[in-house]
């Protein structure tokens, strides 16, 4: 099998968004001011109450909204259509089609999408690991929780992708490790987005 | 299926006046209780030539059993078979988009249970006739860009064919391996009320519904897996692979080579087939964003690298395959991708200009291009037509509108067409403005009464008129057809549109040396 760029991104893309659906989930439904708070600081957000916080994620169609990130994980989908396995396909669109309403149904519909994708080419599986090793990430380095853990298991992604020929990673990589704060984060996932969109 | 899809709208004076072609159980009684046995057929005899009754080649035991293995079960048990073949086609997205759809809304295609069934000789028939038709098609794309001997001839005016639309003058003197412009070419078949078969037009650019093809015998096996097996069906499974071998040896290079889909994304009518096409093949289904050219040479864009790409099957129209050749305002393809197929550095399947050859304004002249090039008679007939750049034609068509139905020449869908029968006097006057303005734009042909297959519907089996596309595909050492095709099955009452986007429905094929159950 044949995975080209595009594909990849997209399924990094899938990645992500169910690891950043999954992880809202887990907050949800706020009910204290001081973790609305902590949530709406570490996401750049204006300081929402928690009543107005959660019916923003839970019922409307804001871009950081459940229903949109769950169109979005939709859309991504939908681009893999010629690459993943009949049966997985229609499977992950069924379960997103199908998906409840509540955080704790959506969790469980979250994982049934992860295990379908799991069970993909290695390929496929490698980009779709990396994109939930960078959600992962992302969301750690928000709270400013300890990221040491996560930082090795990346690594390994890493050095696959570099086999792969992705070698100009490496060196922005270094330089996240050596100073594992936002802004040498950032400057890695811009070269990982460029790397997807130019790499000839 | 978007791709040059054709109503069937000959319509006859009787079926407009009364439809008595179906049977009524609309006592609901019935509903728990068996169809009628024995006679379910016999009901629907009408005027128009029945494919499971009226065709001689069948013998009545053959009808009997598909009529027995219905009649086992209750109206009921056989719609919620066809429900389940629709869940089938909902949950694996077998779904197309209608274009200005406001709703945006996904549609399944109506599948029907019951098969449309064509004897082994008479399928023998109709693929020695498409493939005659195809080999004369890609001899005149061949002659109409190289030497042009046909138009010296005046066989076909040279006008006709040098300023249509489709003609792309890149082409002319560019030498294709094995001569072959169309690679994958779909021909419509209909049979009239003699059981005479017709071709009703020839698809030569981007022909679409062969997954539809596939998905009809995948599910006639999941609902009715006795009746198949016992038939011993001719199979259609092997299309994938065919098509990639084809692909494969209309290649210009020695090596295994890097066949693509080309498809203009998902938002496409027919995104469904390209990317079931391109899995079933095991080869990429690229948009224009993954490919680039590079010192003349076409390239995909993968994780391990960019990698050459020998084949294009392309979904895409002449028009969007290179903005730096066609239309500069397209997105859908390459840039520079037409040089680097005038260099030979890359094969697109189906060929740039294969269009004109599939032109309605070209059809009446197949049969004259099989004798021509073939030195054969044509197996299967054109519908007689009328061309109304012909001043004598058009006069003909002018004074007999009421009878005819008349069609754009590069129309498709249905659509700028007129329904003589059907139509009121102020459209007909309408119409008659548009021919004396641009004659050239139209066609007419006589009304036809199409012949009919026994369909399930809400109030039990009915006869509804059907079509066939058989699919041919073509290399420089051979040329491969799978039994049967796709059948096209107008679904509604009365109606003889086919076309999936007002309703049309399909049924599987089945090629059979006798029917069993």
């Amino acid at each position: 099998m044949i995975l080209l760029n595009s594909n990849a991104y997209h399924i990094y893309w899938l990645g992500r968004y169910l690891v950043r659906i999954y992880n809202l989930c887990e907050h949800l439904p706020f009910t204290q001011t001081v973790q609305v708070h902590e949530f709406c600081q570490a996401f750049a957000l204006p300081m929402y109450d928690v009543t107005s916080l959660n019916r923003l994620l839970i019922e409307s169609a804001e871009p950081f909204s459940l229903k949109t990130q769950l169109y979005i994980v939709n859309e991504n989908v939908q681009e893999l259509r010629g690459l993943l396995s009949i049966q997985s396909y229609a499977e992950i669109r069924d379960l997103i089609k199908n998906v409840g309403e509540n955080p704790i149904e959506i969790r469980e519909t979250v994982k049934e999408c992860a295990k379908r994708l799991s069970n993909e080419n290695s390929d496929i599986y490698l980009f779709f690991t990396l994109g939930e090793q960078v959600e992962m990430l992302d969301t750690r380095l928000r709270f400013r929780e300890n990221i040491s853990l996560l930082v090795d298991e990346m690594s390994h992604t890493l050095n696959r992708l570099i086999d792969l020929g992705w070698g100009e990673l490496q060196s922005f990589w270094h330089a996240f490790v050596q100073q594992p704060y936002s802004s040498a984060f950032y400057i890695l996932l811009g070269k990982l987005h460029i790397m997807f969109e130019a790499r000839q | 299926m978007a791709e040059h899809e054709e109503n069937v709208w000959n319509a006859s004076d009787h079926y407009i006046q009364e439809q008595r072609s179906h049977v009524l159980l609309n006592n609901t009684s019935l509903s728990s209780e068996k169809l009628q046995t024995v006679n379910l057929f016999e009901q629907l005899k009408s005027e128009f030539f029945n494919e499971m009754l009226d065709d001689t080649t069948f013998s009545e035991e053959s009808c009997k059993k598909i009529e027995q293995w219905l009649s086992r079960r209750t109206l009921l048990e056989l719609t919620e078979l066809n429900l389940r073949a629709k869940q089938h086609f909902l949950y694996h997205g077998i779904t197309f988009n209608v274009y200005g759809d406001q709703e945006g809304v996904e549609r399944t295609i109506p599948f029907d249970l019951i098969p449309r069934v064509i004897e082994k000789k008479q399928w023998e028939k109709i693929q020695a006739g498409c493939v005659q038709r195809v080999k004369a098609l890609n001899q005149f794309l061949y002659d109409i860009y190289n030497e042009q001997e046909i138009l010296k001839t005046g066989l076909i005016p040279a006008y006709q064919v040098m300023t249509h639309e489709a003609y792309q003058p890149l082409m002319y003197k560019h030498q294709i391996h094995g001569k072959i412009y169309s690679q994958v070419s779909g021909i419509d078949i209909i049979r009239d009320n003699q059981g005479e078969f017709f071709v009703l037009e020839d698809n030569l650019r981007t022909p679409s519904g062969v997954s539809y093809m596939l998905e009809s015998r995948k599910i006639s096996h999941q609902l009715m897996p006795d009746l198949c097996q016992a038939n011993n069906l001719l199979g259609i499974e092997n299309y994938p692979q065919l098509l990639k071998q084809t692909l494969a040896a209309n290649a210009l290079v020695d090596h295994e080579p890097m066949i693509v889909v080309l498809t203009p994304g998902r938002y496409n009518s027919a995104f469904y087939e390209h990317a079931f096409l391109a899995r079933e093949m095991d080869v990429p289904l690229v948009s224009s964003r993954d490919l680039f050219v590079q010192e003349g040479n076409v390239y995909i864009k993968t994780i391990r690298g960019k990698q050459k790409v020998d084949v294009i099957y392309r979904r895409v129209d002449d028009a969007f395959l290179d903005p730096l050749a066609f239309r500069p305002d397209s997105t859908l393809g390459v840039p520079g991708l037409m040089a680097c197929y005038l260099q030979g550095n890359v094969v697109i399947a189906n060929a740039p200009g294969t269009g004109v050859a599939d032109d309605k304004s070209i059809y009446p002249y197949v049969d004259s291009m099989i004798q021509f090039y073939l030195n054969e008679q044509p197996i299967l007939k054109n519908v007689p037509t009328y061309q109304c750049r012909k001043k004598d034609e058009l006069d003909y068509v002018l004074s007999h509108l009421d009878q005819l139905v008349v069609k754009e020449a590069q129309g498709s869908g249905g659509y700028g067409m007129l329904i003589g029968p059907q139509a009121s006097e102020q459209e007909i006057d309408s119409f008659k403005l548009k021919l004396k303005q641009s004659p050239e734009a139209y066609i007419a042909q006589p009304t036809l009464k199409l012949s009919v297959a026994p369909t399930l519907t809400k109030e039990g089996v009915a006869e509804r008129h059907i079509d066939l596309r058989p699919f041919v595909l073509s290399s420089p050492d051979r040329i491969d057809i799978v039994p049967g095709g796709l059948t096209r099955v107008a679904m509604k009452q009365g109606s003889l549109v086919v076309n999936s986007s007002q309703g049309g429905g399909i049924k599987d094929t089945w090629i059979v040396e006798a029917l069993r159950s």
